[in-house]
């Protein structure tokens, strides 16, 4: 194999592993209150409910979003995962909200367990841990 | 309703629903933006901008927000904002709640907000005074000026997913304050008028495509003089519209607008802007803009109204953001044309037949403007 080939094989080894790359493997678990009916959401779902675009899961009931701390690394991965879009940029996108009289963002909780105990607690909750956090008393939901 | 009154309303609905402390975090919301900077011109003065510099030039948003439920909401947003030695600084007061309103959501996603809200015009209306989300110290100043910011009414908005295409609708009534500086040899003056009755829609169609977004805004309305006239005397209906397209990649960004005012038969100023940007990395841009003015002038019969280039102005400026909340920025415009803040040369009246109005050669000035902008 000349080391052209070899890189062209890498490559596409790492394009491949990159898109199967589980939710759980990347840094965070999407979760939320236990009477949450959904089990699963899309990716563009997902980042309307947590940039406000909607306020219902697809189930019609009143979704509550709850965020990480913005220097949080699961909150990172979350929204170049999630969101699409780098934090700083989904900052800028709650400035625009916020400053126009549209929206306010979720509240943001400086924990894993600070957004565990908000979702355990609240009906319509969804928010998102670390990949290595406890998640008793809550639905993990597998963002597709 | 009075500003007071507004305000009042405002604080009675937070008085008779207060919450536990505890759950007061949860409810209200405090957001301001700061928007101070230095600039000075190499000539004439433009939008309080001279000669001999100022650093008496900002714009601070304070905003107050409190959650009476999942449903309801009150929000008011108070101004205090200076530009140099514009002859506007009269017409403003040191600190004034631009907005106080209330805003209820209907379970299909149907907002109405009620009392002074911000008007829904264009990409940058609502944002106007907050510095980190502009590229440059303030927003297009041909297309926007300083007016029709907020309303006094009732706006009504509501999204609709079509597809991959995403509807934002707006619809909105009430009354606004028309505002212009008026140069003229004896002086600059601040032209003020109320305007009730208007109505009016903005639009805003976002594509499937990340960050490409078109919209459309209209907007009618009617001056108010504040001497009884007779019916005959009023003026006609004035009306505006915008339209707007923008582009904002990771790269960088284009967008532009174009706006025009009609008033009577004999009057009319058209507006556009254009502005491009690249973003090499998260914390630098480097944008600029180009903006016209032109503006058509109703003069006595039988001399035809004459259409004037009012203004052209280019801007190039860079901008350091070390983070979303913190913005660093330098500027330089170049500004052609008639409209500064002191009279300028502009109509050179006819004296003999055909009796057809000359336009006086276009003066010229530079201006830098050095600004920080901060938000929370």
């Amino acid at each position: 194999m000349s080391i052209r080939s070899f890189f062209h094989a890498l490559a596409a080894v790492l394009v491949i592993a990159a898109a199967a790359r589980p939710a759980s493997a990347q840094g965070f678990k999407v979760i939320a209150h236990e009477s949450v009916a959904e089990s699963e959401l899309s990716k563009d779902v997902a980042a309307k409910i947590f940039l406000k675009q909607v306020s219902k899961f697809p189930s019609g009931a009143a979704a509550k979003p709850v965020d990480l701390a913005k220097t949080s690394a699961a909150r990172a991965e979350f929204s170049n995962a999630v969101l699409g879009r780098a934090v700083s940029a989904i900052e800028t996108y709650w400035q625009q909200q916020i400053f126009a009289g549209k929206e306010v963002p979720p509240a943001a909780k400086a924990s894993d367990d600070e957004v565990l105990a908000f979702v355990k607690a609240t009906p319509g909750a969804i928010g998102y841990v670390s990949a290595g956090a406890a998640t008793a008393g809550v639905k993990v939901i597998a963002i597709k | 309703m009075s500003k007071l009154a507004l305000c009042l309303a405002a604080l009675s609905i937070l008085a008779t629903t207060a919450p536990a402390q505890s759950d007061l975090a949860d409810r209200l919301t405090i957001h301001g933006s700061i928007n101070v900077g230095y600039g000075k011109s190499d000539g004439l003065p433009t939008f309080g901008i001279d000669k001999d510099g100022s650093t008496n030039y900002r714009a601070v948003a304070l905003q107050f927000g409190y959650k009476i439920d999942d449903n309801d909401r009150v929000v008011t947003q108070f101004l205090h904002r200076v530009n140099g030695t514009s002859p506007l600084n009269a017409a403003e007061k040191d600190f004034a709640p631009i907005w106080a309103f209330y805003e209820h959501t209907f379970d299909n996603g149907t907002k109405v907000k009620l009392g002074r809200t911000p008007l829904p015009r264009g990409l940058f209306n609502e944002v106007r005074f907050v510095g980190t989300l502009l590229p440059f110290y303030r927003v297009g100043r041909v297309a926007y000026g300083e007016t029709l910011e907020q309303l006094d009414g009732v706006v009504v908005s509501k999204p609709f997913d079509l597809g991959g295409f995403r509807l934002e609708t707006y619809g909105f009534a009430g009354g606004f304050d028309l505002r212009a500086v008026l140069a003229g040899s004896s002086g600059s003056t601040v032209y003020q008028a109320r305007q009730e009755n208007s109505y009016g829609t903005q639009l805003w169609l976002n594509t499937p495509v990340d960050g490409l977004r078109f919209g459309g805004y209209a907007h009618s309305f009617a001056g108010t003089p504040r001497l009884s006239l007779p019916d005959s005397l009023r003026g006609d209906r004035s009306w505006t519209w915008m339209g707007s397209a923008e582009l904002v990649k990771r790269l960088g960004f284009v967008r532009g607008e174009l706006t025009e005012f009609y008033s009577g038969e004999r009057r009319s100023v058209g507006s556009w802007y254009t502005q491009a940007g690249f973003t090499p990395t998260e914390h630098w841009t480097i944008a600029t803009e180009y903006q016209e003015m032109k503006m058509t002038i109703g003069l006595p019969a039988p001399i035809p109204a004459v259409t004037i280039p009012a203004s052209k102005e280019i801007t190039v400026g860079v901008k350091y953001s070390p983070s979303a909340n913190v913005a660093f920025k330098l500027e330089g415009h170049r500004v052609t044309g008639y409209d500064f803040d002191i009279a300028v040369p502009t109509i050179i009246p006819p004296t003999a037949p055909p009796f057809v109005a000359g336009i006086a050669p276009a003066s010229r000035a530079h201006y830098l403007l050095a600004s920080v902008a901060i938000t929370f």
